[in-house]
């Protein structure tokens, strides 16, 4: 008997079909356990060195190899034990891909394909902007928290979201929100992910702006993408209708040419004159753009850019840990800096607690995957054991972009770092000021020294250097990114002979699917906004997608939106990202919130009142740090911290009829100051009030279920699976003998010649249940 | 067959348990699937197209044979302007 128990066991759905799961015997390998001691002995090593090195020669491999092997431990063990103890997979039950297979948006498709359309879903500019900035308190602080945040929050929220949506027939967050944590809390949840959306795709415009702002060579290879993917659209549509793969190249082939073509622009006397554009024209342009981009059909504009900016994201960033295992370079950051302790940092303000929590949002914690956990991937999974590599480890492949991102921002030389993430006022813009500036700032090397002086050369250098007029005062990170991109493929021979060219294609990478975020974001929000407004009497049509006027009314409000918001950024005399950024971090943080709760008050609901803790513990660290971060912004009585704080300080300032304000040059600046931080007050409080309406909701029905020993919830009832696919990349020797078997009775494990088995759910149906939210 | 319900839990639709037998069988490569370097080749090439969503076409005729085999089939212009039509009316989020 326990010879047969070794070796597990097989589960059939249907006699005349091979076994659709595996139960794998209990125990762990022999090499499994020589593997995961040997990465355990180099992850401790790893972190000792983190956390003990200091001086001139930290090498950013430390970093890669301790999180790589935390990663696969947690991986192998804590997502196990989630998997064992709380989500309990059974793969004799079909997924809502194979359930509902209809050829396009369900359909069960290939682990590792979906890993990486899981992984280009969930990954953008988030987790390579938020180190960057959070790179001011110094190293240590940022690598611990995406590294922990990652294993023990991050990638949990996404498994267990991932889990809960498949046992769902795929709903979405919003609509799982509705269905556990009834009308009430399901409608504030709505409004919550609506009104974060606005504030995200503000936060991200104002980041692409701080990359774009009189630079000619960016605007002109930015510009140039949308011919180009007009070109494409009119190619896959009319010239060789359908040829996607064709276009695909001709678009990157044309995106290259343009990120060479602008090093012409630049120094071309008129055309750089045309190209360069000031803050404001840019966000007056993107948000034109964004219009037009969410109204026009979906071929011309968002299908082509897609195919481009899947391509330079994996692209780019594989290329980008490559890069760094290849240089090696060393850390010019120290371990921390003395911002983390005083608040005073130029790039946020605020202390180590709880600032870095909320300034590293994507890559550690991120409220937004669950929109994409829920919805989109579901609906495309072949085995509910497959989530956890996919969901846990699609989160942790994005921790560890935020490390190569942090990473990227430490090895920056330090002066340079500060002065490029420095509000205008406090550099003042030219080489001259912004070396006084630096050297005033006290900075010290790794071992503790004083970092020499700058002199103004450096400033000018280091802008010479990739090409721009000018590095100075580049807030928002993407261009800190970019130039410590620059930085260490520059020291790459021959690859690094082209600096300036890396440069721009780091802006244009980022540019690319921060554009797409923008321009999916409205259309997703102005759905949301359209059903909304749907429900008013009277005003059914809006519930018409097809109906134009509605579509064109929705769009413009989305982008009256996040447009004023990203007016007031740029034009804010404090600096925007500086001002904006902790409320887009704030906002993330709330949506994880409302998330872990709806994980949390489905494990209590389930009578797992023993496993809880696991998504508890994520839950209430989050909601802890991001309500203290929400408490000084809106109650604090400094004015670098609390927006009301600083509201009253210039209303002060104003009645007393002063012509200048911290950095505010004018009586006109000072007006902008006082309508900027009452906008960003206002925000601050409805997301923290939202959240904690949804949260008490979800604590009462977590206590009414352990007063009950547990609540029926909305799992779906589930059909038999008739299909088969190992759950990790490699399939396990059991999962070996039943593929095996599925060979010998010759017919695909996979199910792509037998789908569906049951159900069809109309293209109409599935429509409406994707509006819905 | 009886239905059985193993003893971790899982399995609620099975009606069949084998016990594994461990003998290290596992799926062998047919002549036509070539060498290594080729499969290695068609799975690198499946993954990206796969990735990139140039294999939509591909597995929407796949689903029409085995799904609805006596109706008429889109062609692949048609098939791309359905998808395009329905992603303008289903947008999916991209994340920050």
């Amino acid at each position: 008997m326990s010879a047969t128990r070794d070796a597990g066991q097989k589960l059939k759905t249907d006699p005349s079909l091979p076994p659709v799961a595996v139960i794998e015997p209990p125990g762990i390998s022999t090499g499994q356990k020589i593997l995961f001691t040997a990465l355990g002995i180099v992850g401790a090593i790893a972190w000792y060195f983190i956390a003990t090195l200091r001086g001139e020669q930290v090498s950013a491999v430390w970093f890669v190899l301790a999180a790589v092997c935390t990663y696969l431990i947690f991986l192998r063990f804590y997502a196990k034990l989630i998997e064992r103890r709380i989500h309990r997979p059974d793969d004799t039950r079909a997924t809502p891909a194979e359930e509902f297979a209809n050829g396009r948006d369900f359909e069960p498709t290939n682990r590792a394909v979906l890993f990486g359309h899981h992984f280009a879903a969930i990954a953008g500019a988030g987790p390579l902007v938020g180190p960057v900035l959070a790179a001011q308190m110094g190293y240590l602080p940022g690598t611990i928290w995406i590294i922990v945040g990652v294993v023990l929050a991050g990638a949990v929220q996404d498994y267990m979201v991932l889990h809960l949506s498949i046992r769902r027939n795929g709903r979405s967050l919003g609509q799982m929100a509705r269905d556990e944590l009834g009308t009430v809390g399901g409608w504030f949840a709505i409004v919550g992910v609506l009104t974060i959306m606005i504030i995200l795709i503000a936060v991200l415009a104002i980041v692409i702006i701080g990359a774009l702002a009189s630079s000619p060579w960016g605007v002109f290879s930015i510009a140039m993408t949308i011919p180009i993917a007009f070109l494409m659209g009119l190619y896959m549509r009319y010239l060789r209708p359908g040829k996607v793969g064709e276009a695909s190249v001709i678009g990157v082939v044309l995106l290259v040419l343009a990120i060479a073509g602008g090093s012409l622009v630049n120094t071309h006397p008129v055309l750089a004159q045309i190209f360069t554009l000031t803050p404001v024209q840019l966000a007056y342009a993107i948000a034109i753009y964004g219009f037009l981009a969410a109204i026009l059909p979906v071929w011309l504009l968002l299908a082509p850019r897609d195919y481009l900016s899947t391509f330079m994201k994996v692209g780019t960033i594989v290329f980008l840990a490559l890069a760094i295992l290849v240089v090696r370079p060393v850390m010019s950051m120290p371990a921390v800096t003395h911002f983390a302790l005083d608040g005073t940092g130029p790039a946020f303000a605020g202390n180590l607690f709880p600032f870095l929590f909320i300034t590293i949002a994507c890559g550690a914690l991120s409220g937004f995957h669950s929109l994409i956990s829920s919805g989109t991937t579901p609906k495309m999974i072949q085995k509910e054991s497959q989530a956890r590599i996919i969901g846990y480890g699609g989160m942790l492949t994005e921790s560890f972009v935020a490390i190569s991102a942090l990473i990227t921002a430490a090895v920056i030389d330090q002066h340079l770092y500060f002065g490029m993430n420095a509000p205008l006022g406090l550099t003042g813009g030219t080489p001259a000021t912004a070396a006084a500036y630096t050297n005033g700032l006290h900075l010290v090397t790794g071992a503790g020294a004083s970092l020499p002086d700058a002199s103004p050369d450096l400033f000018a250098q280091a802008a010479a250097g990739v090409g721009e007029k000018t590095i100075i005062s580049r807030t928002g990170g993407a261009p800190t990114l970019a130039f410590g991109m620059a930085h260490i493929l520059s020291q790459i021979p021959v690859v690094g002979a082209a600096k300036a060219f890396w440069y721009h294609f780091a802006v244009m990478f980022e540019a690319l699917f921060i554009l797409t975020t923008v321009d999916a974001g409205t259309r997703v929000a102005r759905f949301m906004l359209s059903d909304s407004l749907a429900n008013i009497p009277g005003w059914r049509k809006f519930r018409d997608p097809s109906w134009r006027p509605g579509a064109w009314i929705c769009t413009a409000l989305v982008v009256l939106g996040w447009g004023s918001i990203v007016v007031m950024g740029v034009t804010d005399p404090l600096g925007g990202i500086n001002m904006l950024f902790p409320l887009f971090g704030i906002a993330n943080q709330l949506l994880a919130a409302i998330a872990l709760t709806v994980v949390f008050v489905v494990v209590m609901k389930k009578g797992l009142f023993r496993w809880a803790w696991i998504p508890a513990l994520p839950l209430l660290w989050d909601l802890f740090i991001t309500m203290w971060a929400s408490w000084q912004k809106i109650f604090s009585a400094n004015p670098s911290l609390g927006y009301w704080a600083l509201n009253a300080a210039a209303r002060a300032a104003k009645t007393k009829g002063a012509q200048t304000f911290s950095t505010a040059k004018s009586p006109h600046e000072i007006d902008m100051v006082i309508r900027n931080t009452a906008v960003q007050g206002t925000l601050s409080i409805l997301y923290a009030v939202l959240v904690l309406i949804v949260f008490v909701i979800g604590v009462a029905i977590a206590v009414r279920a352990v007063r009950r020993g547990g609540l029926p919830d909305a799992e779906a009832e589930g059909v038999p699976s008739r299909i088969f696919a190992p759950a990790g990349f490699v399939p396990t020797a059991l999962e070996k003998e039943v593929l095996a078997e599925w060979q010998a009775a010759d017919i695909n494990p996979y199910g792509d010649d037998r789908l569906p088995g049951m159900h069809h759910a109309s293209q109409q149906e599935t429509i409406q249940e994707e509006n819905e939210l | 067959m009886t239905r059985s319900r193993p003893a971790s839990g899982t399995g609620r639709f099975a009606i069949a348990a084998e016990p594994g037998r461990g003998d290290g069988s596992a799926p062998t490569h047919r002549p036509e699937d070539g060498d290594v370097v080729q499969r290695a080749w068609r799975g690198t090439v499946a993954v990206v197209r796969g990735l990139a969503g140039l294999d939509r076409y591909d597995r929407y005729v796949n689903h029409r044979l085995r799904a609805h085999p006596d109706e008429p089939m889109l062609t692949e212009a048609e098939f791309w302007r359905c998808a395009w039509e329905a992603e303008g009316l289903n947008p999916a989020a991209r994340c920050c």
